[in-house]
């Protein structure tokens, strides 16, 4: 019997933990200590609460009380005050942006109302290093209903029943998946999860695994389960080495405690998985390129036919799902097919996880209803764009994915949606652009990725995503003409035809919804040789407005190129051909006198 | 740690360990729970506000009841009547408790939570 009355949890999650919050665990416990009350309060480093913007968190229950950009040396007062004297500490509540109300507690704010956490439920909730936590919030129960009452054609019928779609990119239905992996027969059969998270900003699987890694390891062995597999394979890259740590402590504990290994639970069924590092490879995350790397080779894609399904690691029939996916497994399972199907949209059962980043003003990790539309998630969880600036697009699916605008907010977010719209689902990053940035530079920053993670298999992949570059540089330093914008778009379809794999394939995307969504920003940059947003440099021209310049010498001093001359009180003359556009004379003037155009 | 033998294990495991997270599980639905506030301000604690937040907690705990959740808050505006527990049924008027004793505390529990009865001891009621 636990006798703590009051529970203290402290993101543990690997923003948070760069902000101290370790050193907060320690003297939130030392302050406890001091005032005789550890027995009453228990204090637990859990994973990501999410809200990342105001981290690091610490949250108080069961008032749920919600504490914001915590620090070290607030630990005592929250003790103090909050614990001793039972008066919260105003100063670290939650302040609404818009309404500038006080919240004290997570069920009250907006970036809550709206969510349904159930890949996240033990996010920020559990001690993700403590196995009995895990099973306090019936873990391992569905893995144990699976193999000592269900048999594995059934488990199969609740994944395909559940309708859920595997949550790494292209949104294949993972009951059928599993079907397909069951038909091969094999000595050997294996499960993999895809942990190579690469998406520049998405950090949903890092998330998972750093706050829940039980969740994974359970629905990896129900899988192996199902598919008649005894061997599975974490690939995870090396630069997460917190969500590793805590799953191979959680592989460990689970193994003790008979979860993982041979005849868990006293049956037949043995499974056991084990961790493959990456070195960070963004078309790792391709399953074929991902196998290869398994198994020692060069991370390349190799053709399909044959499908892991079919012939996968080591030539071997695997069955490969995104962390994402297996996290909603077990929940799944024991709370049946018709429960998820009743969350979501019809195609697009369930919930799923975004990153949400960018020009917002809650910049966080967020788990929806699928068909939450764009500007719920913007508006009512993100809090509107940030600075009070307009909105202009917002990329969703990472580098393989597309924009979105002002036309589509109101578009039910799920994965048909999004194709329809040009862009995709990709595994859920979300970068929200406001009106400063310059569309062709954002896809000229996409290409740039892409062609820096090309693995140079593929000739369309290697030398296009080149050439696309290329072409978008031009545009950028006002070299393009309208023959750009139309090489642009012949060479950016026939990559996607003609790549070997989902990189190539998906490359051009960020370059194609850009051409459609904002035309006239390219036009401006070919014809015009401007950029509306003010972002490219070789398009701008800083001046100083005569009639609003005092000669105060400010914007001379900061100048680093010394291209700013003038007399004291008297107006300031920037020199065109010395200027490199830094813009630091605009910043630093006081009077408005430095305009840019 | 042995390794568990089979699902009933599992199952009495689960049991055992269910209540390390009970007080995290009430918050997630504080809004459906009975919530007992125990005001603990200087004035409560030296009228043994303390004594009865811990017999709350306790005596919830040894029934297993998982409907009611207790909290603490700091000063009311009156020092009358201490030590005073508010109590708030869902869809009901939240009711203030004065002068509240462990008997009393027994009272609230069975009576009014459990059986919806109305007991002496009331000093007023809030919204």
């Amino acid at each position: 019997m636990s006798n703590y009355k009051i529970h203290m949890l402290v993101c543990g999650g690997t923003g948070c933990k760069s902000s101290d919050s370790d050193k907060i665990v320690t003297n939130l416990r030392q302050s406890l200590d001091d005032c005789g009350m550890s027995d009453d309060v228990l204090v637990i480093k859990t994973g990501c609460f999410g809200f990342c913007e105001k981290g690091p968190i610490v949250k108080i229950l069961p008032d749920n009380t919600f504490y914001t950009q915590v620090k070290p040396q607030d630990a005592e007062e929250i003790v103090q005050s909050h614990i001793v004297l039972g008066q919260k500490v105003q100063r670290l509540l939650y302040q609404d942006q818009n309404t500038k109300e006080i919240i004290e507690d997570s069920k009250h704010m907006d970036f809550y109302k709206k969510q349904e956490r159930i890949a996240l439920r033990n996010c920020g909730f559990i001690d993700p290093n403590n196995i009995e936590e895990y099973i306090a919030r019936d873990g391992y129960l569905a893995l144990a209903d699976c193999i000592t009452k269900k048999s594995p054609q059934d488990v199969i019928q609740t994944v395909k029943d559940s309708g859920l779609r595997g949550r790494g990119g292209a949104g294949f239905p993972t009951g059928l998946k599993w079907e397909i992996g069951s038909r091969y027969d094999a000595d050997q059969k294996y499960v993999v999860c895809n942990a190579d998270e690469g998406d520049p900003g998405a950090f949903m699987d890092r998330s998972i695994l750093e706050g829940d890694p039980h969740a994974v390891l359970e629905a990896m062995a129900i899988c192996g389960y199902s598919t008649n597999a005894s061997q599975g394979r974490i690939y995870i890259r090396a630069e997460y080495p917190l969500a590793i740590k805590r799953l191979e402590s959680a592989i460990s504990s689970a193994r003790e405690y008979g979860l993982l290994g041979d005849h868990i639970l006293g049956t037949d069924f043995s499974f056991d998985v084990s961790l493959v590092f990456g070195a960070g490879a963004f078309v790792c995350g391709e399953e074929t390129a991902l196998l290869r790397s398994v198994e020692g080779g060069r991370g390349e894609p190799t053709t399909k036919p044959p499908f892991p399904a079919e012939k996968g690691l080591f030539g071997k029939p695997t069955t490969i799902n995104n962390v994402e996916t297996y996290a909603n497994i077990p929940i799944i399972i024991r709370n049946g097919a018709e429960w998820y199907r009743s969350k979501g949209t019809e195609k697009s059962t369930g919930t799923k996880v975004f990153a949400l980043a960018g020009k917002i003003n809650n910049v966080g990790l967020i788990e929806v209803p699928m068909g939450t539309t764009l500007r719920e998630v913007i508006y009512d969880i993100g809090g509107g764009m940030k600075d009070g600036k307009k909105f202009k697009a917002v990329q969703t699916g990472g580098p393989s994915g597309g924009c979105l605008t002002e036309k589509d907010l109101d578009t039910p977010i799920d994965f048909d949606n999004l194709i329809a719209k040009g862009s995709m689902m990709g595994s859920g990053g979300m970068i929200v652009m406001d009106e400063d940035s310059c569309m062709p530079a954002v896809a000229k920053f996409y290409l740039e990725f892409t062609q820096e993670e090309s693995c140079g298999k593929c000739t369309p992949c290697r030398i296009g995503t080149t050439r696309l570059l290329e072409l978008l540089d031009q545009i950028c330093n006002g070299e393009g003409t309208m023959e750009s914008l139309e090489e642009l778009k012949r060479l950016s379809k026939s990559i996607k035809e003609t790549a070997l794999c989902g990189l190539g394939q998906t490359a051009p995307n960020p370059v194609l919804s850009t051409l459609d969504a904002f035309w006239d920003e390219y036009v401006a940059h070919v014809v015009d040789k401007t950029c509306p947003a003010g972002v490219c440099t070789n398009l701008l021209s800083y001046s100083i407005l005569p009639d609003k310049c005092i000669g105060c010498t400010m914007c001379s001093r900061v100048c680093p190129a010394d291209a700013i001359s003038g007399e004291k009180k008297q107006t300031h003359v920037i020199d065109p051909a010395k200027c490199i556009k830094c813009g630091a004379c605009m910043e630093t003037c006081k009077f408005k006198a430095i305009i840019k155009g | 740690m042995n390794k568990i033998q089979s699902i009933e294990e599992l199952f009495a495991l689960r049991d055992k360990v269910k209540s390390q997270v009970r007080i995290r599980e009430q918050g997630e639905h504080i809004e459906e729970l009975t919530t007992v506030t125990v005001y603990m301000g200087a004035s409560g604690k030296e009228a043994g506000a303390k004594e009865i937040f811990n017999y709350f907690m306790d005596s919830i705990a040894e029934q297993d009841n998982t409907d009611i959740v207790v909290m603490q808050a700091d000063n009311t505006n009156s020092n009358q009547s201490e030590p005073l527990v508010a109590v708030s049924i869902p869809g009901k008027d939240t009711v203030l408790f004065g002068n509240v004793t462990k008997d009393k505390v027994d009272e609230i529990i069975t009576k009014y939570i459990g059986e919806g009865e109305m007991i002496d001891g009331i000093v007023s009621l809030t919204s």
